[in-house]
């Protein structure tokens, strides 16, 4: 039985987003982490929920997925501010969360039918 | 094909050695014309002689005891010329040279080389075309691989090994930029002929490379980044710490985030909308690193992120993927606008162009009926026109254009919650952004071209929500600014233009080249349109992208600044308009001469976009001592201190946003010197009461980059702020803080007056 390779995807964008995690919460000062954290910010929660859409067209998920990841992480920023419950930490685990269940979401699909 | 494989290999290989070469050899040297006495280093005559005479020594005996040390003294015959203190630096400085010279043997090496593999390209193709068989070139599958390269493959190589020549070329001319030398034209006074040669050569290929049949995207991409690397990459190589004060101000308002965890709406407009700022903090706190890292890199990577959406809108309208490319290639030589700074704005106009991207791809109703319209029209503008009916005589020949992505209903759901968690995020960080997506929305439902009128409802509703309840605070303080001013289309444009047009001689070159340049990039634009519907490609969605944001110029002046704005919100549709001038349709363009004229046009734009973009550098960059002052003076400053600076140019309120108190002595608000300004004395003796009337502490900062900045906008007479500096250093009422070349601090000698 072949892998679709596009199906390695989520599972990669998983895989970050616990790399990411465990090298922020263990305070390693590494440029790993800075490049982790960046591609983590800047694709994954986005990606994770864009690939639901199966929308059949590379470049348009990529720009929703990075556009969608930024926003995203803006808003978890500025509601955490305002909430006053600030703190990075708890941040980057409601963003790694949201890309943990796109990818269990994903995983339940098969390949050419769109999320509800 | 292997051959021409081979050649890409090892062209990769030498520019890679060469990148590192070049890196190795751009290290900052410690500076060797110094003399090392004791554990000392001495940099003149004048500060060594000092020395020497508080050891009660003299100077001449000095010398003649120790012949050819000194590196300020004319070396004596037989010495080496690098020597220094002792024996054992001599030595590791001459080998240092000889490293040099063995570094500058090997790169004319590699350059040889180069040429050679280039060379050997240039003659590929022709083997191909003489090839036996015809077809070649046009690479069924299974001919690639009888041993002649296969055309696509050639041309690949061939712009490869030019874009490498080119950034090789570039990156090494960066070396010999002296910005001290800058005059009020900016950057382009102290570019190396180098730099320009290596641009326009990418911009050569680019033209180049838009020949070529089927058209290579990937290619074309290639040279669009190697494009923004090296128009927007230059300052963040030449200058030392990130450009522009605004730059230092969002650091400022990150910093306070970062610091206390929570915003003020009180402090300014910034913490109204503090989006951007707490996504600044956020990734601040993840990676650990200093935001000031993320400020050095925001033009490269804010321009990085406009090209996938760029492509996504462009796709929407025409399957010529040669107009594609063109169209983000004239986008990026004319964003000379400046706002991919470390700012809302930046980052925010990438999420506009998404949410573009995405009512045109999949909210939009297909242009057919525009087409029959557009005959109407034209059957009108014919009459009107019969004299000189033949000149437009329009080849009737509609492309088949790319159709409104079919999607299922879910699919629709997803696409319209990703563009409202898109605008949600939007809102909370700029003012104006929301503003225009909404408008530009409702043109297009208005025209009848997308059916999503939900979506600029639903939008007009968060932004109330927010300004209602998270920024009333910034909206009280200023309803009167805001209401009074809507309808003053004069007063607009007159704060646009008008109140720009003063400053100095070189500065005006400047500004009328701004306008210039805007004038062109629209001119071309309209051309390009008027051709393209001429073609039967009415583009009617872009037409409406590219004016209605002219509506926002009734509504607000913007701080002088809304026409700068609407350039930039309109520029991805005036771009494409202009690219169409080359390529029309599909098919059409073929022939030498629209390559030349694009060529042509291209180093025009690029030439401009140097004049545009960097012409204020003088006063926009600044130096590791400038911000080294400021630093200094944050660690001495009690909080409630007043700092004044000549003029608004310097990196300041980078740190502790909200704890200090700022002034300037000749403020840059666009408006002129209100009158003459009073001579260096008087000036300071304002200061000084200033200083005297503040309960706590007071601080006079003077720095290279205002002084560029008083002479380049004529805030103030040639000189103001060197006299006041003069006067200040010479005053038994001031005592000198910090001083170095280019940053003097100054507070009060004297107990300052009670009030």
């Amino acid at each position: 039985m072949t892998v679709n390779p596009t199906r390695l995807v989520p599972a990669a964008a998983a895989l970050i987003a616990v790399a990411a995690t465990v090298l922020v919460f263990l305070d390693v000062d590494s440029p790993l982490r800075v490049a982790l954290v960046a591609i983590f910010l800047l694709v994954c929660p986005g990606l994770a929920l864009v690939r639901l859409l199966r929308l059949d067209d590379p470049l348009l998920e990529l720009t929703l997925a990075v556009a969608f990841s930024l926003a995203l992480a803006g808003l978890v920023a500025v509601a955490l501010l305002y909430a006053d419950l600030w703190s990075p930490g708890a941040g980057l685990v409601i963003l790694v969360v949201i890309t943990l269940v796109g990818t269990l979401l994903e995983s339940t699909l098969s390949d050419d039918q769109p999320a509800t | 094909m292997l051959k021409a494989y081979a050649i890409g290999f090892f062209g990769a290989i030498f520019s890679v050695l060469l990148v590192a070469i070049v890196v190795l050899a751009l290290q900052p040297q410690e500076a060797g014309r110094g003399l090392l006495w004791g554990d000392t280093v001495y940099t003149s005559k004048q500060e060594f002689n000092g020395y020497l005479k508080s050891k009660g020594l003299s100077y001449k005996t000095w010398v003649a005891r120790n012949p050819g040390v000194a590196p300020w003294e004319p070396a004596p015959a037989g010495t080496p010329t690098a020597a220094t203190g002792t024996k054992g630096d001599a030595v590791e400085s001459w080998a240092r040279e000889l490293t040099l010279h063995t570094i500058e043997l090997a790169l004319i090496g590699l350059w040889l080389a180069i040429g050679g593999a280039l060379l050997l390209l240039l003659l590929g193709p022709r083997a191909a075309r003489l090839s036996p068989t015809p077809f070649a070139a046009t690479s069924v599958s299974g001919t690639e691989s009888i041993g002649v390269p296969s055309r696509t493959v050639v041309a690949a190589a061939r712009a490869i090994v030019t874009l490498t020549l080119a950034s090789a070329a570039w990156f090494m001319s960066l070396g010999e930029i002296d910005l001290a030398q800058m005059t009020d034209i900016g950057l382009v006074s102290v570019l190396p002929a180098a730099t320009i040669v290596a641009l326009l050569l990418v911009a050569l290929s680019f033209a180049w490379c838009l020949t070529l049949a089927p058209t290579r995207a990937s290619l074309l991409l290639l040279h669009v980044l190697v494009l923004i690397a090296m128009l927007y990459g230059i300052t963040i190589l030449v200058e030392e710490v990130p450009r522009f004060p605004v730059t230092w101000r969002h650091l400022g308002v990150t910093e306070y985030i970062v610091r206390t965890g929570d915003v003020d709406p009180t402090i300014d407009a910034y913490f109204n909308w503090p989006g951007f700022f707490a996504l600044s903090a956020f990734v601040t706190e993840l990676t650990g690193r200093n935001p000031q890292v993320l400020a050095e890199w925001s033009p490269i990577l804010f321009n990085a992120l406009y090209v996938a959406p760029l492509v996504v809108i462009y796709r929407t309208v025409t399957t010529d993927l040669r107009l594609v490319w063109l169209g983000v290639w004239i986008f990026y030589v004319t964003n000379w606008i400046g706002q991919d700074y470390y700012s809302p704005q930046g980052l925010m106009y990438f999420l506009y162009l998404v949410i573009v991207a995405i009512t045109l791809h999949s909210f939009t109703r297909s242009q057919a009926k525009w087409t029959g319209s557009r005959r109407r029209l034209r059957v009108f503008v014919r009459r009107l026109l019969d004299p000189i009916r033949a000149l437009i005589r329009a080849k009737d020949v509609p492309e088949r254009l790319p159709q409104p992505a079919e999607l299922h209903p879910r699919q629709r759901v997803g696409l319209t919650a990703i563009t409202l968690v898109l605008f949600a995020a939007i809102v909370p960080s700029h003012q104006l952004t929301p503003f225009v997506v909404v408008l530009v929305l409702t043109a297009l439902i208005a025209f009848g071209l997308s059916p999503a009128l939900g979506l600029p409802l639903v939008m007009s509703v968060l932004i109330a929500t927010w300004t209602a309840f998270f920024a009333s605070e910034y909206l009280v303080g200023h309803l009167d600014t805001l209401t009074s001013q809507v309808g003053e289309v004069g007063g607009t444009v007159g704060a646009n233009v008008g109140e720009r047009l003063h400053g100095s001689a070189e500065h005006l070159v400047v500004v009328y080249m701004r306008l210039f340049m805007t004038a062109t990039v629209w001119a071309l634009a309209m051309l390009g349109a008027i051709r393209a519907y001429r073609r039967a490609q009415p583009r009617i969605t872009f037409a409406l992208l590219a004016l209605s944001p002219f509506l926002l110029l009734l509504l607000q002046p913007y701080g002088g600044e809304m026409l700068l704005r609407v350039y930039l919100f309109v520029l991805p549709f005036m771009a494409f308009f202009a690219a169409s001038l080359f390529y029309p349709q599909s098919g059409a363009g073929r022939t030498w001469v629209t390559s030349v004229a694009l060529g042509l046009t291209s180093v025009v734009l690029l030439v401009g976009f140097f004049f545009t973009r960097y012409g204020n550098e003088r006063m926009d960059y600044f130096t590791v001592q400038e911000v080294d002052a400021m630093r200094r003076l944050y660690d001495v400053a009690q909080p409630g201190s007043l700092l004044i600076a000549g003029s608004g140019s310097l990196p300041w309120k980078f740190r502790d946003y909200e704890k200090y108190e700022y002034a300037l002595a000749l403020p840059s608000d666009g408006v002129g010197p209100a009158g003459p300004t009073p001579r260096a004395a008087k000036l300071l003796g304002a200061l000084k009461q200033l200083m005297q009337n503040h309960p706590k502490g007071a601080y006079l900062i003077i720095t290279r980059s205002q002084k560029a900045e008083a002479e380049i906008l004529g805030l103030a007479y040639p000189g103001a702020l060197e006299g006041v500096e003069q006067a200040a250093s010479s005053s038994p009422i001031f005592k000198t803080l910090y001083a170095s070349p280019q940053a003097k601090i100054f507070t009060l000698a004297t107990k300052r007056r009670r009030a």
